[in-house]
């Protein structure tokens, strides 16, 4: 039971994957325009990750080894296929609004990553775990990411408002420098606070 | 590299996309007429109910039909979706597409029209791609665009006919005179079966 808590909770904040493997980076920085549409992406993911993890962790000791790339990118592009066609049947504003981002989860590192890394050397439980955790860290990042954007650069947060209408908005945040800045912003403290809660447990 | 091995790495591959293949076009049938209601929902409804000044209760894009208005070059069919308005089951209205050509293409002009006094209710430009500022002055103009609403569909809409054109936008309420009178003609024709 420990373990699996573990492989779970290491995608929160010890291996959070943006932040601490900086993987997936496109998505992360091209949709946090609007918690919305980062949310939208991340559950997207979430699925994709849990459907490739569980299935390569099942099956992995029938794919042979030197075809196993193949055969990964063959079940995410089609769960990823999956997660297009329901989005666009029951969400389709959210479709409209990610457009291009949907197709492309399929090159997100963070899940190919996941499978070579993780599910094909692990068992079924441990995979599922890695991948929600693994998912719900990916949104997480987003979100929080996408707060930051869409709070300082247009004042409302899941469309919103939250600050009072004079604010005007600050504009970079939105654009695709602001979306770097503030990316770089969120690892410089999550590099600080690690680095403070590292000291203390060494004093300890 | 063994025979063995490759024929194994062969038929591994095969089963994976094959059953992956069919999952997937089992998903694409489930979700094919949700996906064709939301296109519809979100690209031609805002000038659905533009066209449509009736009062109705129900939901033109669920109730569409499709009917067969002619064979293109090749001989295949062209649908065209005709969206049925009523009130209270009694149908007061129906709205489908014409194409016109205006000055920068195709544009789809969707006009609704009241079947039992065969009057044009209102018409809305779906899709165009006229020069903003000049061509779109005629389909935001009230003067031009409500000069169809009111007449009778055994009318002639072609430019030349009783339409007047917008001033400064000759091309486009020509482009938009062509659509309805398209419109108007394929429902003419098509009456019994749309109704």
């Amino acid at each position: 039971m420990s373990t699996i808590w573990q492989e779970f909770s290491k995608g929160l904040w010890k291996e959070v994957p943006p932040f601490r493997f900086v993987l997936g980076l496109c998505p992360t920085l091209a949709v946090t325009g609007k918690v919305s549409s980062a949310l939208g992406l991340g559950c997207g993911v979430i699925f994709v990750l849990m459907v490739s993890n569980t299935l390569i962790s099942i099956f992995k000791q029938y794919i042979p080894g030197k075809i196993r790339v193949p055969v990964f990118i063959v079940i995410i592009a089609s769960a990823v296929t999956i997660v297009e066609l329901m989005m666009e049947a029951y969400f389709y504003t959210l479709y409209e609004v990610l457009g291009i981002w949907i197709p492309l989860i399929v090159v997100n590192c963070l899940i190919l990553g996941r499978a070579e890394a993780f599910a094909r050397k692990n068992p079924v439980r441990l995979a599922v775990a890695d991948g929600a955790g693994m998912g719900l860290g990916f949104t997480i990042s987003l979100v929080v990411l996408a707060t930051f954007r869409e709070v300082i650069g247009s004042g409302t947060w899941f469309g919103l408002s939250v600050l009072p209408p004079s604010y005007i908005g600050f504009d970079l945040v939105q654009n695709p420098p602001g979306a770097f800045i503030c990316l770089g912003l969120l690892l410089a403290l999550i590099n600080l606070i690690s680095a403070k809660t590292e000291s203390k447990r060494q004093e300890c | 590299m063994s025979i063995k091995e490759i024929l194994r790495m062969v038929l591994v591959l095969t089963l994976v996309t094959g059953i992956w293949g069919g999952l997937l076009s089992l998903v694409k049938m489930a979700t094919q007429d949700q996906i064709e209601y939301q296109r519809i929902k979100n690209v031609k409804a805002p000038a659905l109910e533009k066209a449509l000044t009736v009062e109705y209760t129900n939901d033109p894009v669920k109730e569409r039909k499709k009917i067969r208005v002619g064979t293109d070059e090749a001989g295949n069919p062209i649908i065209r979706n005709v969206f049925i308005a009523k009130q209270n089951g009694r149908v007061v209205a129906v709205a489908l597409e014409g194409y016109g050509s205006g000055y920068g293409g195709d544009m789809g002009v969707m006009v609704a029209i009241k079947p039992e006094s065969n009057k044009v209710d209102g018409i809305a430009v779906t899709t165009h791609a006229e020069t903003p500022g000049v061509g779109t002055k005629a389909m935001k103009s009230e003067a031009f665009m409500g000069q169809f609403s009111g007449k009778n569909i055994s009318a002639s809409f072609a430019p030349g006919g009783g339409i007047d054109a917008h001033s400064g936008a000759t091309y486009t309420s020509e482009g938009i005179m062509q659509g309805v009178e398209r419109a108007t003609k394929i429902f003419s024709r098509n009456r019994e079966k749309i109704l």
